[in-house]
């Protein structure tokens, strides 16, 4: 049965260009309104709907218990889970539907550090996984539960966030690098960067290419936390098409683990 | 072994020539150089166009003088230490028993400090400078600071005499600064923030100079900013305060806390690179901003950080 095991969400949304959109709400109500017009937005286009939570919606949505999966407290399988999902997708396909369109309230998933660690991977793989396939979706994420700090631990995996988040690592086009850094990066950002850059599992390689067209500020601390964290695996770290301000100040710096290159 | 009046000595021998005349200027500059070359010294000319080539014509052809364009070197206080460090040390690894400077900068408290923390920051190479101001040009204050910088004076027969006002760069840095409040100031400010996060700071000075600064300058001003607010609330005492001023061609903005600034006397003007990670944030504001001066008062520490036309 497609849709049994969406803990996390995916979306791919051409028209929008996000296709993995973090949510962060601070009442059910408003919850189940994004979720209808969402969902209805794909079901129009033939897409397969699911809203998956633990409580049933007051409102008509194609509800599918989240706890029917997933025990209270249990930590997920990253790639495991990514698994479910393409093959979810690919039955909806199968099945007839254009695609795979989810909202998923996985608040229950992520209260504790180690399930946050778990999710957060997750969160990264399935960016990368959706702009090549037939997926969108809504991860949502209770505020009054989780709270604006670990929310943003999740919201910076999304290539969208609506959410309070100073900067995202999320996918991009493999040309481009392995990632793509965006947002701002100061000091209220720099425990989350090296968390985030822990649980990023970056491709392995001696160099890694981070997009940075869309860093719109770096401080130097923060620059120095990158930096850290490319010495700690020996590797170097290259942000690539950083504007102006960001390469003048790593070479004041004088950086050996991480090059920035200048948008042309 | 180094060569002339500098031998035996260890570390910088900073000296000073005030001149009044251009034959005064090449009867001190031309036997220095030339005496560098000949005892095989890298002998280096950072100068104005005008006095530049005054120079190079006074030398023979192939003398093997090195002309530096002073306007890059000297753009900055903090970015000229930085070159200069960079230079020296990469004739000091190539074994020069000695290298030779003749020098001009700029006037103003900026660079007079600069002068003053040079004794310290060369003091690492075996080098021999003379600093040139021009006397005709050079305001008077800057002429007396000059004299408090600089530990020897050079004299156009080629003496060296000690300076009586001179003053070590601790003592002269840890003065309070010669700066008089920029006429915006007394404007109504663009912005005033209370207690501003990094962010809020760049918000506003982003909104401050759009249209003012060209992009590089608006980045690296917000750069400034942004590392000043850090460094006010992680080494300073609330509450941090942040007034942004546009006018006139260019931003001016005043971070301030309530702590009593930073105890060393070089901060800003040389990298804390023995210091925890971090310390550099004033060392970067003064080489992201066109002019940086500090202030302390009873109420507290405000630095101020201005771009664009001065």
């Amino acid at each position: 049965m497609v849709g049994e095991a969406y803990a996390g969400l995916v979306i791919r949304d051409p028209g929008r260009g996000a296709g993995h959109v973090c949510l962060a709400f601070d009442n059910r109500a408003d919850l189940e309104a994004r979720a209808r017009e969402f969902l209805a937005a794909g079901a129009a286009t033939g897409e397969l709907t699911r809203y998956i939570a633990a409580e049933e919606p007051t409102v008509p949505l194609p509800w599918l218990p989240l706890g029917d999966r997933y025990p209270e407290g249990v930590v997920i399988d990253p790639h495991a889970q990514v698994a479910v999902y393409a093959a979810a997708t690919e039955d909806a396909v199968a099945t007839g539907y254009t695609g795979l369109r989810v909202v998923a309230d996985v608040t229950s998933l992520v209260r504790t550090p180690e399930q946050r660690d778990a999710f957060a991977r997750y969160e990264y793989l399935i960016d990368r996984y959706i702009p090549d396939h037939p997926y969108t979706a809504i991860c949502a994420y209770d505020r009054a539960d989780l709270g604006d700090a670990a929310i943003a631990e999740l919201a910076c995996m999304h290539s969208r966030a609506d959410a309070r988040v100073p900067f995202q690592l999320h996918a991009c086009p493999p040309a481009e690098g392995s990632a793509a850094l965006t947002g701002e990066l100061d000091l209220h950002a720099y425990d989350l960067l090296t968390t985030t850059l822990d649980r990023a599992d970056l491709p392995p390689a001696d160099e890694v290419v981070l997009q940075a067209s869309g860093l719109r500020f770096a401080d130097h601390g923060a620059l120095l936390r990158i930096e850290r964290y490319a010495d700690d695996r020996g590797i170097t770290v290259v942000l690539r098409d950083a504007n102006g301000g960001v390469k003048r100040l790593a070479d004041m710096l004088g950086l050996s683990r991480l090059r920035v290159e200048a948008a042309r | 072994m180094r060569s002339g009046a500098a031998a035996g000595h260890e570390g910088y021998f900073h000296t000073s020539l005030c001149y009044s005349s251009d034959e005064e200027l090449l009867a001190v500059a031309v036997p220095f150089l030339t005496e560098g070359r000949e005892a095989g010294e890298p002998s280096l000319v950072t100068l104005d166009e005008r006095s530049a080539g005054l120079v190079r014509s006074a030398m023979p052809a192939g003398s093997g003088v090195e002309y530096l364009a002073g306007g890059a070197v000297y753009s900055r206080p903090t970015a000229a230490i930085r070159s200069y460090r960079r230079l020296l040390a990469e004739h000091a690894a190539t074994g020069a028993p000695q290298i030779r400077i003749v020098g001009g900068v700029p006037s103003g408290p900026a660079w007079a400090r600069y002068e003053a923390a040079i004794n310290h920051a060369y003091n690492d190479f075996p080098l021999w400078s003379i600093c040139v101001y021009d006397q005709r040009t050079t305001p008077s204050d800057m002429l007396t600071e000059v004299a408090r910088t600089h530990p020897r004076t050079a004299r156009p027969d080629g003496t060296h005499e000690p300076s009586p006002t001179y003053l070590d760069p601790i003592g002269y840095l840890s003065e309070p600064w010669k700066a008089d409040p920029d006429p915006l100031e007394s404007t109504r400010p663009f912005a005033h923030l209370a207690a501003p996060t990094p962010a809020a700071a760049r918000s506003a000075v982003r909104a401050a100079a759009v249209g003012i600064l060209g992009e590089d300058a608006l980045e690296d001003l917000v750069v400034a900013v942004s590392e000043s607010v850090t460094n006010a609330l992680v080494h300073g005492q609330p509450p941090v305060g942040l007034r942004v001023w546009s006018g006139a061609g260019r931003v001016v903005v005043a971070v301030s806390d309530a702590g009593p600034g930073p105890k060393d006397p070089f901060a800003g003007l040389l990298p804390a690179t023995d210091r925890s990670v971090g310390g550099r944030g004033l060392w970067i504001v003064h080489q992201s901003c066109d002019n940086v001066t500090a202030e302390t008062s009873p109420d507290g520490f405000t630095l101020r950080l201005t771009s664009g036309a001065l």
